[in-house]
């Protein structure tokens, strides 16, 4: 009976593994197609359009040319894609300045508290990008809440009070972007310092070193290469910023990725769009082309 | 007797419902070899990390050099520790990281790149100063570690198990390297470790630990021959426990009534015991003399005398095994180790054969607990 029971189960177990070796297959089969028609498809589209010439209203000249790349150097634009490097770069940095405080806080808090600690990193995630931006105008606005409490700080003390500009400005900007974009700074440097042996830390309390010597001679080297997958992960994204800067910011603290949606629809010069889109592809990717080699060079020679 | 480097009195430490440690007083003396020995999780590396100033005890003094530091942080305190993973500074080299602790009270670069060259070359590893931690061997590492706490030259040094990563020939032989060491640098150390042989062989003394308090703190012979209580007695080496009711006859000698065994036994005289409570008597099994009925010493020799037969041999090349069942019990069985002097292919005792064993009363320790 058991005997029975024991080599009727063996084929099923052999079935079983062939399935098992079958279904990577299937998801790699999977995510390529997906990655071909959500993605490459897409891309190659703007890429053919990059070269060609807006004839009338709707029709797209294939006539393989320079010229929008050429349009794309123009001070007017190179400007503008230069302010764009700026307000991310600026992003990044605040946002680390910001971040690794954080980041070192859940790492040493007690084991208990980090999930819940790390859920509230991540909850602005959980609402949209919109609604979050309108609730920073909220704040940020004329008679937005910092004005008020700064106000009633102002009117307590028997101060004068002039309410502060603190919307439709570059600053606002990198306010909505620092906010929108610290997840993505917090998140590697806490992997950064998880990963790190905490008697690291003790070792060099033992030498003799301060607290503040031990954190910058241990905990942030310990965090590099958190700060440069963190500053990658925010700079690429706020480079291509497009809702933050439109909402939040004045006349002439537009970026990029504005101009690129000007041309698709207002300008309605999809060609010169479509090369803007790429030279802010390539830039993304220069950046995330530094990151290995940035790594490499602080772990020295192996 | 100079005065002790740490002494520490009451320590005491909680983690939520666990005590790892309760009430330890220890001193370690200037220059001294000191072992804290006892099984996993009985809180060694706590007391060890509460003498560094890593850990604050609930209750409890450490002085240092006669100075109180109980309170004061790591950085202020004259020992430095050698963590258990090594804990070397991954993104500097050797040199740097032994150089960290003097840059850090403020030797200037220089200075503290040549000491830490002049250090390196104490622990053998000179010209390795250039090299990463990862671009080093597990010995090597251990040897940086080393060097980074012994090149501020503290009163004492901590090490928390510091072979056990380690494999075993390079055990055996950091064993004689950390001896010689402490000589050269004349300063004490204090181990811990879960590895009896590792204790009785470096330590000029050791504490046996057990459940968050010590045991018994003396130099290894006498941890292994006058053992404080029972668990020191099996921690440190084998050992048979025969259990009975103790008698004081004057005579510097102690006798045991063993009821299940109908003998009486004689044992060496301890402090504190009374007629009348319950003991058991210590013997290690190398003490025990093995022999044919009537071939047996006479004497003091045979002070003790139990005969039985033999129920398992087991073979140990340097010596055998032998267990002997002396009472119907299961614990009536006395386990004796004989050398094999002569040839080990021939045993002189196969199972089921008659032995009388005999040893003198100083093999035997009395214990109360
Ligand atoms: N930081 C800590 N938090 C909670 N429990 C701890 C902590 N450190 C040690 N313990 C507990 O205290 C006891 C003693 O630990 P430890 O001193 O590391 O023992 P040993 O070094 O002798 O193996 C163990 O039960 C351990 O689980
Ligand atoms: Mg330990």
């Amino acid at each position: 009976m058991t005997a029975g029971a024991g080599t009727g189960r063996r084929p099923e177990r052999q079935r079983g593994r062939r399935r098992a070796g079958l279904l990577p297959g299937f998801a790699a089969l999977g995510s390529g197609l997906w990655f071909l028609l959500f993605f490459l498809a897409p891309l190659a589209f703007v890429w053919v359009f990059s070269f060609g010439r807006q004839e009338g209203l709707i029709d797209i000249e294939l006539a393989w040319t320079l010229d929008n790349y050429l349009r794309a150097l123009d001070p007017l634009y190179l400007d503008i894609l230069l302010r764009s490097i700026w307000l991310a770069g600026l992003t990044a940095a605040v946002s680390l300045a910001l971040g690794l405080p954080v980041a070192v806080g859940i790492a040493f808090a007690p084991a208990r508290w980090k999930p819940l600690l790390l859920l509230l990193v991540v909850l602005p995630f959980l609402t949209n990008l919109l609604i979050r931006t309108y609730a920073l105008i909220a704040v940020l606005r004329t008679k937005g809440y910092v004005n008020a409490v700064l106000g009633w700080a102002a009117e307590w003390l028997g101060l004068p009070f002039e309410p502060l500009p603190l919307l439709y400005n570059d600053a606002a900007v990198v306010i909505g972007l620092v906010y929108v974009h610290m997840p993505f700074m917090i998140l590697p440097l806490y992997a950064a310092l998880e990963r790190m042996d905490r008697s690291l830390v003790e070792a060099a309390l033992d030498l003799g070193a301060s607290r503040a010597r031990a954190f910058w001679t241990v905990v942030v080297p310990a965090a590099l290469p958190g700060v440069f997958a963190g500053t990658i992960l925010v700079f690429v994204p706020a480079l291509g910023s497009y809702l933050t800067p439109d909402l939040l910011g004045g006349a002439d603290s537009q970026m990029i990725a504005n101009v690129i949606e000007r041309q698709f629809k207002r300008a309605n010069d999809w060609p010169f769009g479509a090369a803007l889109s790429l030279l802010l592809i390539y830039a993304a990717f220069g950046t995330l082309a530094l990151r290995p080699a940035l790594a490499r060079r602080w772990r020295g020679p192996r | 007797m100079t005065a002790p480097v740490i002494r520490a009195a009451g320590l005491r430490k909680r983690f939520g419902t666990v005590e790892a440690v309760r009430d330890v007083s220890l001193e370690i003396r200037a220059g001294e070899f000191f072992a804290l020995l006892g099984p996993s999780g009985c809180g060694k590396t706590t007391v060890l990390r509460m003498l560094a100033g890593l850990e604050q005890p609930d209750a409890g003094t450490v002085f240092i050099d006669g100075r109180d530091m109980t309170g004061e942080p790591p950085n202020r305190r004259s020992v430095n520790m050698v963590f258990q993973s090594y804990a070397l500074f991954p993104h500097l080299s050797a040199r740097d990281n032994v150089a960290y602790g003097l840059r850090a009270s403020g030797t200037g670069r220089a200075e503290a790149r040549s000491r830490a060259e002049e250090t390196l070359e104490l622990v053998a590893l000179g010209g390795y100063g250039g090299r990463m931690p990862d671009q080093l061997s597990g010995g090597e590492r251990q040897r940086v570690a080393l060097a980074r706490a012994l090149v501020k030259r503290p009163r004492a040094l901590l090490l928390d198990e510091p072979l056990s990563a380690l494999d075993a020939p390079l055990r055996e032989q950091m064993r004689f390297e950390l001896v010689r060491l402490r000589e050269t640098v004349g300063i004490a150390f204090v181990l811990v470790t879960h590895d009896r042989e590792e204790a009785l062989s470096m330590a000029d003394r050791a504490a046996v630990m057990e459940g968050g308090t010590i045991r018994q703190t003396a130099p290894p012979v006498e941890l292994y021959e006058r053992p404080a209580d029972r668990f020191v007695a099996g921690f440190i080496g084998a050992v048979n426990l025969i259990a009975g009711t103790g008698r004081q006859v004057g005579n510097g000698s102690f006798e045991i009534d063993a009821p299940g065994l109908g003998v009486r036994l004689r044992g060496a005289e301890a402090p504190g015991l009374q007629s009348g409570c319950a003991v058991w008597l210590a013997v290690r099994p190398e003490k025990i003399a093995i022999t044919r009925p009537g071939d047996e010493p006479s004497g003091a020799a045979a002070a003790n005398r139990l005969a039985g037969t033999v129920e398992e041999v087991s073979y140990r090349g340097g010596l055998s095994i032998y267990c002997i069942r002396v009472g119907p019990s299961p614990e009536g069985t006395v386990r004796v180790a004989r050398p094999n002097a002569g040839s080990a292919l021939v045993q002189p005792f196969t199972v089921g054969d008659r032995a009388v064993l005999t040893w003198p009363a100083e093999a035997g320790t009395v214990l109360v607990s």
